[in-house]
C-alpha cells in the first residue's frame, strides 16, 4: 500500500479457508484476525502460516497481534514478532490507550521495523490520538488503521465524522503513512469513506453470512463489497 | 457560528526510555469567541499542534473538555460543528484533479449546491481546476488547500502554520486570500504561527504561550479593521506596539469577551 495510492478493500478472515474465500471473491488485502477474541484477536501462528501458504502471494496478507495493552510491551512485542515470523506482509498492532503507548511505538519500531511492515491500529472509540501519527512514521511504521475497539459501540462514522476522518487521512499522507479506515463498516458507508481516499477500507461484519462479525465469511457479500467500492473509488492503477 | 471553550486539565507525554514524562498542559483554559480569529504564538514543540488536535477531537487521550459554544444572533452554531484543518503542507491527492481534491470531504448536499466550483473560483484556480496538483506551483497548491477547507463550510477552522516556508510575496497573497475567504464565509479560526507580522495582519487576538506546561503569557486584542489589515503602515504601527522592546505583557483583553474567559489559564 502506497500512501496516496488507490483505495483497496481489506477483508478479515479467521483461517486459511476464509482467506481463500476472500481471495476468490476479489478482496484486495486479506487480514487474518480472530473475531471471537476481541477487537484485534490473534489467529494462531500455525493457522497464519497455513493461510500464507494457501494464498501464495496472490494478495498481500496482514495479521493482527491481539488485544494486549501497551503497559505490557514485552507481550505485545512477542506477539508481533511471532506474527512477523509467519511471513505475512503486514503486522497490525493495536495501540490501546495507556501510559506506555508512546514507549511501545518506539519498542516496536526498534524491534521489528527492519523485519516486517508494521501497521498501527488506533481506536476511534477508545483513546484516539492523531498526535501519535508523526511518532509512528519516525518509528518506521508503514501505515495506520483507524478502527473501533468495541464492536457493539457503533460504526467508525459514529465516532469520527467525515470531516475528522479527512483530517486523519491527510495527516497520514503528510507523514508518508498509508491510512486504513475500519470499524463495523457497512456497505452503505463505502461511498462516504471512499470519498476520503484512504488507502484501505477494512470490513468483517458486512462480509459475513450472519448477523455479526463472528459468522463465517460469505463470498457473495465480499464480492458485493468489492463491486460497491469499485463503483465509488478510483480504479487501481495498472 | 461556534466558539470554543477549551479546558485542558492535563495532557502529558509519558516517559519513554530515558526520557522523562513531559507535562504539556496543566489546568489550561482558553475561550475563543464565535467568529474570532485567534493566533497562537509560542516556541516550537511546546504543544500547539497537540492543542489543535485536542480541539478537533482527534486527540482524546487527555483530561479535560473542549466545548463548542454558540454565539448569539443569526447563524447560531449547529449541534455538531464542522471542523476543517489546514496543514503546513497542502496534502493534495496527486491522482485527483484540483476540482476532485476540493470535492473530497463534501457531502452530497454541498456538492449539489456547487460549492466545489464556487471555492475553486474564489481562490482563483478556475483555469487549473482540471489539472493535477503536480502541475501547479506551490502557491497554487496552497490555494487549492484553502478551497478544500472552505468548501466544507467549517464552523471552526484550525490552521497549523499554513503559510510557512513560502517566499514572502506568495505568503502575502495567500494571507490576503484567506481574509477574502473569511469575509465570504466566516469561521472561527485557531491559527498556529511563528510569524508576528502574519499575526498582526490576520488575527483579532494574539495568544502568546510558553511551554512545559503550556501557559498563556500574553493575551491581547489586535484590533485592525478590514482596511487596516491590508494597510502596511497601519500594520507596522501595531506590530511596533506589540513586538518592540518592552512590549506590554499580560494586557487584559477586556471588552466583550464571555464570562469564564481567556485569562484563566494564566498562573
Amino acid at each position: 500500500m502506497r500512501p496516496g495510492g488507490p483505495t483497496r478493500l481489506l477483508v478479515s478472515a479467521r483461517d486459511a479457508e476464509e482467506a481463500l474465500v476472500a481471495l476468490a471473491a476479489g478482496a484486495d488485502v486479506i487480514d487474518l484476525k480472530e473475531p471471537r477474541e476481541g477487537a484485534l484477536g490473534m489467529v494462531a501462528v500455525d493457522e497464519i502460516r497455513r493461510a500464507v501458504a494457501a494464498v501464495g502471494r496472490r494478495r498481500p496478507i496482514s495479521a493482527t497481534t491481539g488485544d494486549a495493552t501497551p503497559d505490557d510491551p514485552a507481550a505485545v512485542l512477542a506477539a508481533a514478532t511471532a506474527v512477523a515470523e509467519t511471513g505475512v506482509d503486514y503486522v497490525k498492532v493495536g495501540l490501546f490507550p495507556g501510559e506506555g503507548r508512546r514507549a511501545l511505538i518506539e519498542t516496536l519500531g526498534l524491534g521489528l521495523a527492519a523485519e516486517t511492515r508494521l501497521v498501527a491500529v488506533l481506536f476511534a472509540d477508545h483513546g484516539f490520538d492523531a498526535g501519535l501519527i508523526p511518532s509512528l512514521a519516525d518509528a518506521g511504521f508503514h501505515g495506520l488503521v483507524v478502527d473501533t475497539a468495541g464492536k457493539r459501540s457503533g460504526r467508525l462514522l459514529d465516532h469520527l465524522a467525515p470531516d475528522k476522518l479527512a483530517i486523519v487521512v491527510a495527516a497520514c499522507r503528510e507523514a508518508d503513512l498509508f491510512c486504513g479506515l475500519a470499524g463495523s463498516v457497512q456497505l452503505e458507508d463505502l461511498p462516504v469513506l471512499a470519498a476520503l481516499s484512504p488507502e484501505l477500507i477494512g470490513v468483517r461484519g458486512a462480509a459475513t453470512a450472519g448477523p455479526d462479525r463472528t459468522a463465517p465469511l460469505d463470498a457473495r457479500r465480499v464480492a458485493a463489497l468489492v463491486a460497491a467500492l469499485a463503483a465509488v473509488a478510483r480504479p487501481h492503477a495498472a | 457560528m461556534s466558539g470554543l471553550d477549551i479546558a485542558i486539565d492535563r495532557k502529558a507525554f509519558p516517559a519513554v526510555g530515558a526520557t522523562a514524562e513531559r507535562l504539556l498542559y496543566s489546568d489550561f483554559r482558553l475561550a475563543v469567541e464565535p467568529g474570532s480569529f485567534v493566533a497562537l504564538i509560542g516556541p516550537s514543540g511546546c504543544g500547539k499542534t497537540t492543542l489543535l488536535n485536542m480541539v478537533a477531537g482527534l486527540d482524546r487521550d487527555f483530561q479535560g473538555v473542549v466545548r463548542t459554544v454558540t454565539g448569539s444572533g443569526p447563524g447560531e452554531a449547529p449541534p455538531s460543528p464542522r471542523f476543517a484543518y489546514v496543514f503546513q503542507n497542502p496534502r493534495l491527492l496527486p491522482w485527483r484533479t484540483v476540482r476532485e481534491n476540493v470535492a473530497l470531504a463534501l457531502d452530497a448536499d454541498q456538492l449539489v449546491r456547487g460549492l466545489v466550483d464556487r471555492f475553486v473560483d474564489l481562490v482563483g484556480l478556475t483555469e487549473a481546476a482540471d489539472q493535477h496538483p503536480e502541475r501547479l506551483s506551490v502557491g497554487m497548491q496552497r490555494r487549492a488547500a484553502l478551497a478544500r477547507a472552505f468548501a466544507t463550510e467549517p464552523d471552526v477552522l484550525l490552521m497549523d502554520e499554513p503559510f510557512v516556508s513560502l517566499d514572502e510575496a506568495t505568503a502575502e497573497r495567500l494571507r490576503l486570500l484567506l481574509l477574502d475567504l473569511l469575509a465570504v464565509r466566516p469561521a472561527t479560526v485557531l491559527f498556529v504561527t511563528h510569524d508576528t507580522r502574519e499575526t498582526v495582519m490576520l488575527a483579532d487576538r494574539l495568544i502568546e504561550v510558553t511551554g512545559n506546561p503550556v501557559s498563556i503569557v500574553r493575551d491581547v486584542r489586535i484590533g485592525l479593521d478590514a482596511a487596516g489589515r491590508r494597510d502596511a503602515t497601519a500594520r507596522a504601527a501595531v506590530h511596533a506596539r506589540l513586538f518592540s522592546e518592552g512590549h506590554p505583557v499580560l494586557v487584559p483583553v477586556g471588552g466583550d469577551r464571555p464570562a469564564g474567559g481567556a485569562l484563566e489559564g494564566r498562573r
